[in-house]
């Protein structure tokens, strides 16, 4: 591995495997190369069976201009060596990553974040991994790729508790432990959830197939009658809500079958105020009445002739619906445990989400105002985004394992890229100094100081500083000059000093 | 320069027949293939080095269909030429 293999290696193996001369198996792997050296100048292509191509490539001549000097640089013609290796040769030494192929990314995948979540915290991810075990078993079962979206819907709600704060979490969390103590107030989270959610047909009709999987119904028809079920059992819900909330869910099967045809319009009102549905839906997975829900799917799924109801924001509670499905169900072995699992789901949200708030809102402070609200969305952003990036993660080491075992540096690699690649897309201000957007520099302080005098173009100075006039984005940027064509005569502009990025 | 042309040349400098100029001329392949295989690097004085590199995987975008793709890693074969053979190439 790594080796560095000469010449004289490359003969050897003709001497053992063909019983050559020393002598003569030098010779004649000196003259293969020589031969390729010298004829190279004169055809400009040489092809070697097994081997590639050699070719000669001419380089137009072209202007440039010096970064660090600003002056007008010609780059003379120059002819380079091109080598395309044999297809044989090149799926050989391929072979490790032939089996990955190209494959197309959906709608919301974030893939700027995709593995920057595989650092901080481990365990973190593993938690998550379970959470989103479930759903993520069933569409695997289903080998489909975009269930990332879904595994994303299902983060983001999830992140979205943790940014109500740890007051409300711990609501959050007592909501799960205690199903049948829900009051109305605690529902307000939910109701975020739904607003959050992006509507997004697709990631839909997967949640509908996971939960019938669930079920194990397969029946292909089931789906649209599993929707306009749950529509039902909402809208039953919502008339009584206030006096009904334990044991609802055995009468709203009952009576779901009975009106299907009102349900459909109670489904429209509740798309409006909706939220505290989810709430009593909820209510309907504690594990008392979970029974009775089954029951309910039963004889939902028998009425066929039941309408499509296509409301969205009724699809959105379904969503809303399958989160805390899957958390309770998986919830019910013991009370301590669950206890234990919220406990230390908790601590990690908030111990992510203050080092989260630490490294983008502290910094921030000694910028300029406009950095300070840049950051302050940031930080809002982040910990969605993060976590959303987390099943995208373990979606991504999923399809490594079992298309087979790559190598695990190749994984921490990619996520150096990402990361990499981070800022430039998002344009986030990781340090405290403006950054101009996708720009080649990096602005890492203050050069020196110019009191502008009149007459004086920022184009002028950005010519005299940098040796080019279009550096005068980084003089604006780093002024936080509004209007660059009225600047104020005796400012005092700050040159900033700008650095190469590496990329 | 294609390979009929090389081998020719070949067997006329080191004096075999092209038939067995040919055969040599596979093993050799199969030795270099598989040193890039195992990832070693082949330097050929006053040539060039051939060496196996790692391509990240990433992300491209059509830019008619706006389809985002990821392209996987990849092992590919790149070869270096030396200053010198460089220059002799202008």
């Amino acid at each position: 591995m790594n080796k560095k293999v000469l010449l004289q290696d490359l003969s050897e193996s003709l001497v053992r495997r063909r019983g050559m001369d020393k002598e003569d198996a030098n010779v004649f792997v000196r003259s293969v190369f020589d031969i390729i050296a010298e004829y190279l100048q004169a055809d400009k292509i040489i092809k070697v069976k097994g081997l590639g191509t050699f070719k000669l490539v001419t380089v137009d001549s072209r202007e440039s201009v010096d970064v660090n000097t600003g002056e007008r640089i010609v780059i003379k013609e120059y002819t380079k060596v091109n080598f395309t290796p044999d297809p044989v040769l090149r799926d050989a030494v391929n072979k490790p990553f032939a089996q990955f192929e190209t494959v197309v990314l959906y709608e919301g995948t974030d893939v700027a974040e995709m593995e920057r979540m595989d650092f901080p915290d481990e365990s973190e991810l593993l938690e998550e991994d379970e959470e989103v075990g479930e759903t993520e078993s069933t569409a695997i079962a289903n080998e489909r790729l975009p269930q990332e979206n879904v595994l994303a819907e299902t983060e983001e709600t999830a992140t979205d508790e943790a940014k109500v704060g740890a007051a409300q979490v711990e609501t959050e969390v007592a909501e799960e432990v205690v199903v049948n103590e829900q009051t109305t107030d605690s529902m307000s989270e939910p109701t975020e959830e739904a607003d959050d959610i992006p509507v997004l047909g697709n990631p839909m009709d997967r949640m509908e197939e996971a939960e019938m999987d669930v079920q194990e119904q397969n029946n292909g028809k089931t789906e649209e009658e599993l929707r306009s079920k749950e529509v039902q059992e909402q809208s039953q819900v919502e008339p009584e809500k206030q006096e009904q909330k334990m044991d609802s869910s055995a009468r709203d099967s009952e009576s779901a079958g009975e009106k299907p045809e009102k349900a459909k319009e109670e489904g429209k009102v509740q798309g409006q105020d909706g939220m505290p549905l989810s709430s009593e839906k909820k209510t309907d997975d504690s594990p008392e009445t979970k029974q009775a829900r089954s029951t309910a799917m039963h004889v939902a799924t028998q009425q066929i002739e039941v309408q499509k109801v296509e409301h969205q924001n009724v699809e959105h509670q379904h969503i809303v619906q399958m989160v805390p499905d899957s958390g309770t169900r998986r919830i019910y072995l013991t009370p301590w445990m669950i206890f234990f699992v919220s406990l230390v789901v908790l601590v990690l949200m908030s111990f992510s989400y203050y080092l989260g708030y630490n490294r983008f809102f502290m910094e921030a402070d000694n910028g300029d105002a406009k950095a300070v609200s840049a950051v302050r969305q940031n930080v809002k952003q982040q910990p969605v985004a993060a976590k959303t990036a987390v099943p995208d993660t373990v979606q991504v080491k999923r399809d490594t394992l079992q298309a087979s075992s790559a190598p695990e540096a190749g994984l921490s690699k990619e996520s150096e890229k990402a990361e990499q690649k981070q800022p430039v897309e998002k344009n986030t201000p990781q340090t405290q100094l403006p950054q101009v957007k996708g720009g080649a520099y990096e602005i890492i302080g203050t050069r020196e100081e110019h009191r502008l005098k009149r007459g004086e173009t920022l184009r002028e100075i950005a010519l005299r500083y940098y040796g080019s006039k279009n550096f005068t984005v980084y003089l604006v940027t780093y002024n936080n000059i509004v209007n660059p064509d009225l600047v104020p005569e005796g400012m005092l502009l700050k040159i900033p000093e700008l650095k190469l990025k590496h990329r | 320069m294609n390979n009929k042309e090389f081998i020719a040349e070949l067997s006329r400098r080191t004096g075999y027949t092209a038939k067995e100029t040919s055969s040599l001329m596979t093993v050799l392949v199969a030795e270099i293939t598989e040193q890039l295989e195992d990832e070693n690097a082949i330097t050929i004085q006053n040539m060039g080095t051939f060496e196996v590199k790692k391509k990240q995987e990433r992300v491209v975008v059509n830019p008619a269909t706006q389809q985002r793709m990821l392209v996987p890693p990849k092992l590919i074969i790149n070869f270096r030429p030396t200053a010198s053979f460089k220059e002799k190439m202008q």
